[in-house]
């Protein structure tokens, strides 16, 4: 039987999201990325939707309507989008077309939104939804903890999960793959729940269906918010078909084994029902045309184009990729220390289940606190699904770690059971040594290596966290490791961020600026957000441009030369760095030589001189060159 | 049961590593430079600049300092080329963080040093003896270019901006300067993507007298990376007799170097010729110097 969640156990885990929360509230100076800007466009457009659905419910259902609001990013389920307009809608402070007529421009068919509550920036407002959802995901880590393990377990995992440098990071941005990675934990733990062994399901029927329900609508959820959570399933089917095979085949009284469909977990089959109707009920742009959408769907992240990865030293730019790629970044961006305690937890709980295997489970001289003997197992495919759908070879890899966070949750478990073994390693202080026999003495020590452990991972995440997604562990050598090595540096177009502020006080009146890897429907809200001289002008031509912002991509390095020379400009004006690796270069034009005052005139050689052709009234000022004949205009210099 | 003395020490690393790493992770924190360290090391460079100096870094990486050396002649590569380097009469090396550690190649000698909080610059001298005299790249200009189809040979005329094409311009079809992400770092080179069923051949009749010529050559990143096309074949033939080949794979990635030597009282005659059977992404580059 699963541990009872108690009262003081949702307090505790709803104080730890409250922290998540207010550390991520008040780390909000992350840039844009290129897809948080499309999200934002896509955003606005959909809450468009819901002025008419207040003004025409009726007209709001058409499919007119739906394809007109719901026309822009179709290649990603709408719900995120939704949820970051509708907050945008409710909080954002909007600006005032009357009393700021440029303002039109920013946004959606030039017309600004009437401000509601009006109590944030337009881009916290969108991120809003984002930030609550992820620092729930904390809450749901301890009492899945809670429930399966320990509470000291649960305490440790959350606190692993709460200090990774790139998930904090992503965890700020108004996307999808936190998001997901929250619902593919919420999916696991109402899966876990409704699925304990089948004498207990059967017991408890009303509250296995009841949790299989959850399970059902929380997967439909997870659709509705990435593509990622099609996968969700495989490791559920694997962990059942490894581990409870034999429910679904009992030997009979014959000795034989039968097939019992109705010992299938209700799970499954709420999964199979609701999922699908959960997600097709979220996503208005199949409601219509649903075979149309979902061939569409399926047809573009099957064929997703590949983005580059810059791994050791080399540019991958095709597959086949590195198997290794998530392991190694992995372990390259986690802090080192709840690196330890992870791969620690999972030693020990393999170990365990050695030695338990072999009989020998009488040897183990502090069994970890794991509620069902399969349990271990179940996390440790919700955490090696998303790792090797990523490690695989034809999978792109887009050159960051977010795509396998949803199974680095469960790396946070590991970090929790990890623990453990520290708590174990002092209490066998205590049988061994007089000095420690103290349980205050113990539980003091327990706390002081608690904080050894988590202080450098927090300050990992918080150090450098306006550029968290380019972190890497001071084992490797900290920030540094992007230049030493040879990785990925800037994530995507976000870094512009950082050199608004050197802009907004060095560029000239109505400067034109090319942006490089950052969207204009980001630069837009920037503007917005009051974070951009609104008299910069974004252009996305180094040709043109008074300064260029290269943001250091390995496969761009061809184009900052050909940037520099069209710039006439070698050595970079301003530098965004983090920790000494640049990330951002912004070169500027210099200033071009005024224009002579006078047109240079080139004579043929051996005819007369002839005068110039016009003359200004300072020209014919200057005492060095008097005009002594009549120029063309007649009226200035001679005499008539 | 009690814990065994080896679970216990496994428990108590944990932290003990933890507590290592975080003093790691300070150290690296701390010794990162600020804008004034970098204000401050440009300062000490452009008191004693001279005409024809160059500034690197060490790690080359670490190029936070190039906002302040606006004006001066900075290797902003991606890594350090200590031969390119070496054609400059004096080199700044503006140090910091683990760098500080790291000096430039055998034969080179300091002649300045100053320590500052947390960068370090030093000026460096290199080797001494031959100097660089010419340069293919710089000369492109008294390139004959042309492309050989078996006997015949097909001569490209049409010069635009330090780029020979056989005919009209072309995005990629031609031999001239170019800088292109090679073998780790954006390099000022001659391109020379190989063609279809031809070689592709950029001759200098007349090469300045000299004791070496250095050529380097590799495929482009893209082209390395994409893994395309067939092997590039390249050869060299001084006064008409090949004195080196070399075949570089589909996936070839490196800036090869090869040193020929030449003679030292008269001009010579370099041929490079250029050929693969599949040129598709075969984005061959070189370039070459005199060295007296």
């Amino acid at each position: 039987m699963a541990n009872k969640i108690r009262k003081i156990d949702i307090l505790t885990g709803f104080a730890l999201a409250a922290c998540y929360f207010v550390m991520l509230f008040s780390t909000l100076d992350i840039g844009f990325s290129r897809d948080e800007g499309f999200y934002f466009r896509a955003a606005e457009e959909y809450s468009r939707w819901y002025d008419e659905l207040v003004d025409n419910p009726a007209q709001a259902f058409t499919k007119k309507s739906i394809d007109q609001h719901f026309a822009y990013n179709p290649e990603h389920p709408a719900l995120p989008k939704m949820m970051y307009g509708l907050s945008w809608r409710l909080f954002g402070r909007m600006h005032d077309p009357v009393s700021e007529p440029w303002s039109r421009v920013w946004y959606h068919n030039t017309r600004p939104p009437k401000t509601l509550m009006g109590i944030m920036t337009e881009s916290t407002a969108m991120r809003l939804p984002a930030l609550i959802l992820n620092s729930l995901l904390v809450m749901f880590i301890f009492l899945f903890a809670v429930e399966f393990f320990s509470r000291r377990v649960a305490f440790v995992s959350s606190l692993a999960w709460m200090f990774l440098p790139h998930a904090f990071w992503h965890a700020h941005l108004a996307c999808f793959d936190m998001p997901v990675t929250t619902m593919w934990f919420l999916v696991s733990w109402f899966f876990l729940r409704a699925t304990p062994p089948l004498a207990e399901r059967k017991a408890c029927r009303r509250r296995t269906w009841g949790l299989a329900a959850l399970a059902g609508v929380a997967w439909g959820l997870a659709l509705s918010t990435k593509h990622n959570a099609w996968f969700i399933p495989v490791g559920f089917l694997a962990w059942y078909l490894i581990s409870r095979w034999e429910e679904v085949l009992p030997k009979g009284t014959d000795g034989r084994r039968h097939f019992a469909f109705g010992n299938i977990p209700p799970a499954f089959w709420m999964m199979l029902i609701l999922g699908p109707l959960v997600f097709f009920l979220l996503w208005p742009k199949l409601w219509f045309d649903p075979v149309g959408q979902m061939s569409f769907y399926i047809g573009r992240h099957a064929k997703h184009e590949y983005y580059w990865a810059y791994f050791f030293g080399t540019l991958y730019t095709k597959p086949p990729f590195p198997v290794s790629f998530p392991f190694v970044m992995s372990l390259m961006t986690i802090p080192t220390p709840i690196v330890l305690l992870a791969l620690t937890g999972q030693l020990k709980t393999l170990r365990e289940w050695w030695q338990k295997r072999r009989g020998r489970g009488y040897r183990i001289a502090r069994p970890l606190p794991i509620v069902y003997r399969d349990t271990v197992l179940f996390i440790f495919l919700n955490l090696l699904i998303p790792f090797m759908i990523i490690a695989a070879p034809n999978t792109p890899i887009f050159g960051g770690t977010k795509h396998w966070l949803p199974g680095v949750t469960f790396l946070a478990l590991f970090a929790g059971l990890g623990f453990e073994v520290v708590v174990n390693a002092i209490n066998g202080l205590g049988e061994r040594f007089h000095a420690f026999r103290s349980r205050i003495v113990r539980t003091l020590i327990i706390v002081a290596c608690l904080a050894a452990i988590m202080v450098p991972a927090a300050f990992d995440t918080i150090h450098g966290h306006t550029n968290g997604s380019t972190y890497y562990s001071a084992t490797f050598g900290g920030f540094g490791a992007m230049g030493r090595f040879g990785m990925q540096r800037e994530f995507w177009g976000n870094s512009a961020f950082s050199a608004l502020e050197w802009l907004n006080a060095n560029a000239k009146k109505n400067a034109q600026v090319d942006f490089h890897d950052t969207a204009w429907d980001s630069v837009k809200m920037y503007w917005r957000d009051g974070l951009l001289r609104r008299d910069i002008k974004p252009l996305w031509d180094f040709a043109k441009a008074d300064y260029h912002l290269f943001h250091w991509h390995k496969e761009f390095l061809d184009l900052e030369e050909r940037g520099r020379q069209a710039m006439n400009s070698q050595v970079p004006i301003h530098v965004v760095e983090q920790d000494g690796v640049p990330l951002l270069n912004v070169y500027q034009r210099p200033p071009r030589a005024p224009a002579p005052r006078v047109l240079p005139v080139v004579r043929p050689r051996g005819l007369p001189p002839t005068p110039p052709t016009r003359a200004t009234p300072e020209d014919t000022a200057t005492p060095a060159s008097p005009p002594t004949t009549r120029n063309t205009t007649g009226n200035a210099g001679g005499q008539e | 049961m009690k814990i065994s003395r080896a679970a216990m020490l496994v428990g108590l690393a944990i932290p003990l590593a933890s507590i290592l790493y975080f003093a790691a992770d300070l150290v690296i924190v701390n010794r990162v430079p600020d804008q004034a360290d970098w204000k401050a090391a440009a300062e000490v460079i452009r008191g004693r600049w001279k005409e024809g100096d160059l500034v690197v870094f060490s790690p080359q990486w670490a190029q936070g300092a190039s906002a302040w050396l606006q004006g001066l002649n900075v290797d902003t590569g991606e890594n350090p080329d200590w031969y390119e380097a070496s054609r400059s009469e004096r080199v700044w090396v503006l140090a910091s963080m683990n760098g500080r550690r790291e000096a430039p190649p055998e034969g080179w000698t300091v002649i300045f040093s100053r320590d500052l909080h947390k960068v370090s610059v030093d000026l460096w001298k290199p080797p001494a003896g031959p100097r660089p005299v010419f340069s293919f790249r710089d000369h492109i200009g008294d390139a004959l270019v042309s492309r050989l189809h078996g006997q015949r040979r097909e001569i490209c005329s049409n010069q635009r901006n330090g780029r020979w094409y056989c005919g009209r311009e072309h995005p990629w079809q031609f031999v001239g300067q170019d800088s292109k992400d090679v073998a780790g770092r954006v390099r000022d080179i001659i391109w020379a993507h190989a063609i279809d069923k031809a070689v592709v051949e950029a001759a200098w009749p007349a090469v300045p007298a000299g004791r070496t010529l250095t050529v380097h050559y590799g495929l482009t990143q893209r082209a390395a990376e994409s893994r395309e096309g067939s092997p590039v074949k390249v050869r060299i033939l001084k006064n008409n007799v090949t004195v080196f080949e070399d075949v570089l794979a589909p996936d070839s990635w490196g800036w090869f170097r090869k040193d020929i030597t030449l003679d030292p009282a008269s001009t010579t005659d370099i041929r490079i010729q250029i050929s693969a059977k599949d040129p598709q992404s075969r984005q061959f580059t070189f370039s070459a110097d005199v060295w007296r």
